[in-house]
């Protein structure tokens, strides 16, 4: 029997701002965190929505002068596992650090970073460059900082990943922890927004609008054309269940199965899928408006053939409310999916609104508005834009 | 990993053997070609060509040279693959030979790699062309993200599991081999493709420069007058098994992996912490997680970058889990041989570390000359000196603080 591992906390920053709460009350709401980029000029170019974390402060988290000059996705990534440790009533100051784990999954990570680096040593030559902005460009940089922060001396991983990368995150670290005696692990997606990361994407035709049309990002919809680009951090607190049911932590929800793949085919997730049986289940989907639509709900199939009339799964997105902010995003999304869990509320599945593609509507039940309803099982797929994918299973403990 | 591999299947610790490595690094492309360089102690480090070097402080690295990537792929387009990419195909490829899967690689074979730049080459032009004032060819962000090579190299394999790609600064490849080593161990697979790679390109020479990291002379770990390192590029691959999965096949069994340990610094984004508590925490774990005793050692393939902290850090580490003896374990760093390869480091020195241990021979830690009293190690400075190493550890220490230690067996 593997060891069971449960999230007791939770914390994040996104477009719907700082906090688990802010987040609930805008996924509860419908409410998006979409709207003109600020941080680079979108003049001349097709697409410019984004999902900026707004009036981001990290003094008013984590005060620290240390990483004032950490770039922003460290700094997210700061400000996540603090509102996480403190939501599992952790304190990092008196762990035994050598039983703490980090793993962090990252997408493009701090590119910006690399972008005024590289800028400076073509522009200006190697005097100009300066080695702070090489020091945190690096991937494993908001993974480095976290174990600084928060005396993590146990083991630290950084995943590489697409938007699964959250997902693997968490799947990596049930093994890292399995295979050590490590007590907790923190875990994490963290993600920065910059103009060479939406430029390359829309130069693949990926970013809404790819056909010229209505901007936005529509998760299986009819009218589907491309992601909004987004940006964040959520880390969750993992511990051995026995260990965080001993010091009566509050859990979110039990980790289940976890399974992830270098090409997603129908049917590759069926063996985890058949695990959730005939219970009814919150689906946090990783539909973006690309192309992984397909093949997200061509994997999703088997569960929700099996799901019928009240059984029928929910189907839910957030990336209406937050963007696309891949390996952050999949974290995010497995964040809302355990609040699910934990307080008996499904919120709006965040996809009708523009229309459902015919061929999704068999997927299961797409909620306009909330709907309270105790959930005890919940699956978190993803699927990268290299076709790769990975999902994940949590359980409710009652 | 698929569903069923969730489960540990029982409670018996599995052990690892080691049925296939492939390698190119600057000594050359191969395991042959490689212990052939460490035997002789050839320096392959030089003035960097691939770039102008000439504009920085220190201008040498450890190029692999005259590169010609001729192989024929079943599934990728050569030309839309970063240099990262074709490197790690012609060491998959040597591994593979060895261990009998070149044709048939089980499908649900996980690859786990380890890197710090990833596709590094192609992003770099990339951005280049923008500074510039041009558009950024697509093509060049193909394989750019880090963790597109390990899906092209599934792609290429046909495989269809795991490709966790890690990226924990110098540690990856350690990390990485230590993964997949304690996934066999576990029961959850039987077969594992891990290692590590990076590539040379200026970004990174650029970083490390003005970290005023790199040497201007020669890179000399352990020496007294060592005054920094030397980048290189490289890839090392294993085929990692279960053994009795390995011996019921009658492959050739290279090694054992019998430890493995990992631990953080918490200290400093680019500095070890001094006192090698970290370090030493990770070794300690791989000796515990082998069941055996810091005695048992016979030799340690160090990190030993040639920076005065990284060396003193790890003498201190290793003083304090080997206390006395440390003065007499031989240790080398292959490093003042082909450079720091980065995520690539650790895998390329877990491979020399078992070649070496089957030779006989230990690696030698060229360009030492003059002993430094805060390094007080039995450096391995003259090449060819025969040995029987029966158990062997390799070092890998990264910035950000990540620290992995794993343990060899002869086999």
């Amino acid at each position: 029997m593997a060891e069971e591992f449960v999230i007791t906390g939770i914390g994040m920053v996104c477009a719907s701002g700082t906090g688990k709460e802010m987040f609930w009350d805008a996924l509860i709401n419908s409410r998006t965190g979409l709207k003109n980029i600020a941080r680079f000029d979108t003049g001349g170019r097709k697409s410019h929505l984004g999902g900026e974390v707004p009036d981001f402060d990290l003094d008013a988290v984590f005060p620290d002068r240390r990483f004032r000059r950490a770039a922003d996705v460290s700094k997210y990534c700061l400000a996540s596992s603090k509102l996480a440790i403190d939501d599992a009533g952790l304190d990092p100051y008196r762990w035994d650090g050598s039983k703490v784990g980090l793993v962090v999954g990252v997408t493009h990570c701090a590119i910006n970073y690399s972008r005024e680096f590289h800028t400076a040593m073509v522009r200006e030559g190697p005097a100009a460059v300066s080695p702070s902005l090489f020091s945190d460009s690096v991937l494993n940089a908001p993974a480095g900082n976290v174990s600084i922060a928060f005396n993590i001396k146990g083991a630290i991983h950084t995943i590489v990943g697409g938007t699964p990368a959250g997902i693997d995150a968490i799947g990596f670290a049930t093994r890292v922890m399995r295979n050590s005696n490590l007590d907790l692990c923190l875990v994490g997606g963290a993600e920065e927004m910059d103009s060479v990361v939406s430029d390359g994407y829309a130069r693949f035709g990926l970013l809404s609008p790819n056909d010229g049309q209505h901007e936005g990002i529509k998760p299986f919809g009819i009218r589907r054309n491309g992601f909004v680009i987004g940006e964040g951090a959520c880390v969750l607190v993992i511990e051995r269940k026995k260990a965080a049911m001993e010091r009566k932590a509050k859990i979110y929800a039990e980790i289940g199965m976890f399974d992830t793949a270098a090409c997603v085919t129908p049917g590759r997730f069926r063996d985890v899928l058949k695990n959730i049986g005939d219970e009814t289940a919150y689906i946090s989907t990783g539909a973006n408006g690309t192309a992984g639509d397909d093949i997200e709900a061509g994997a999703l199939q088997v569960l929700c053939d099996s799901g019928h009339g009240s059984r029928k799964p929910f189907i839910g997105n957030i990336k209406p409310v937050t963007g696309e902010c891949f390996a952050a995003g999949s974290m995010l999304q497995i964040a809302s999916a355990a609040m699910v869990i934990q307080r008996g509320i499904i919120p709006p599945s965040n996809i009708q609104a523009e229309g459902l593609g015919p061929k999704f509507r068999g997927l299961g039940r797409f909620n306009v508005s909330a709907v309270e309803m105790k959930i005890n099982v919940a699956a978190i797929s993803s699927i990268g834009l290299k076709e790769e994918g990975a999902l994940l299973v949590l359980r409710g403990l009652h | 990993m698929n569903a069923s591999i969730n489960k540990i299947s029982n409670g018996l610790n599995r052990r690892v053997v080691v049925t296939g490595a492939g390698l190119i690094t600057a000594l050359g492309a191969g395991k042959k070609e490689n212990l052939h360089g460490i035997l002789e102690g050839r320096n392959a480090i030089m003035e960097v060509k691939s770039f102008d070097a000439g504009k920085y402080r220190g201008r040498i690295g450890g190029e692999i040279k005259n590169f010609n990537f001729s192989r024929k792929c079943r599934r990728l387009k050569p030309s839309r693959l970063d240099r990262a990419t074709k490197l790690l195909l012609i060491a998959v490829d040597e591994a593979l030979e060895e261990a009998g899967f070149r044709q048939n690689l089980p499908a649900d074979t996980p690859a786990v790699f380890g890197t710090t730049l990833g596709g590094m080459l192609s992003g770099e032009a990339y951005h280049k062309e923008i500074i510039l004032g041009k558009k950024g060819r697509p093509s060049l962000i193909f394989d750019y993200p880090a963790h597109h090579q390990g899906i092209h190299i599934a792609e290429e394999y046909g495989l269809n599991n795991a490709s966790f790609t890690i990226s924990n600064a110098c540690a990856s490849g350690t990390n990485a081999i230590g993964f997949a080593y304690n996934e066999i161990r576990a029961g959850n697979i039987a077969i594992a493709l891990a290692g590590g790679y990076d590539t040379m390109c200026e970004f990174t020479f650029a970083g490390f420069n003005s970290l005023q990291a790199i040497t201007q002379t020669t890179c000399k770990p352990f020496d007294r007058n060592r005054d920094g390192l030397v980048l290189g590029e490289g890839v090392g691959v294993m085929v990692l098994e279960e053994m009795s999965h390995a011996v019921s096949r009658n492959a050739s069994i290279l090694a054992e992996v019998i430890g493995y340990g990992e631990s953080s610094d918490a200290f400093h984004i680019t500095r070890p912490e001094p006192a090698g508590e970290g370090a030493s925490l990770a070794i300690s774990r791989a000796i515990s997680n082998a069941g055996i005793s810091a005695g048992d050692i016979d030799y340690i393939n160090a990190h030993g970058t040639g920076t005065p902290f990284n060396d003193v850090m790890e003498s201190k580490a290793i003083q304090r889990i080997f206390g006395a003896a440390s003065r007499n374990i031989p240790v080398s760093s292959i490093k003042s041989m082909i450079g720091h390869l980065l995520g690539g480091s650790g895998a390329v020195e877990a491979i020399i570390t078992i070649l070496a241990m089957k030779e006989g021979v230990l690696p030698p830690n060229i360009n030492y000359q003059t002993p430094d009293p805060e390094c007080n190690l039995n450096i391995v400075s003259v090449p060819g000196q025969k040995a029987h190493i029966r158990r062997a550890l390799s070092n890998s220490f990264g910035f950000g603080g990540a620290n992995a230690a794993i343990i060899f067996q002869g086999y």
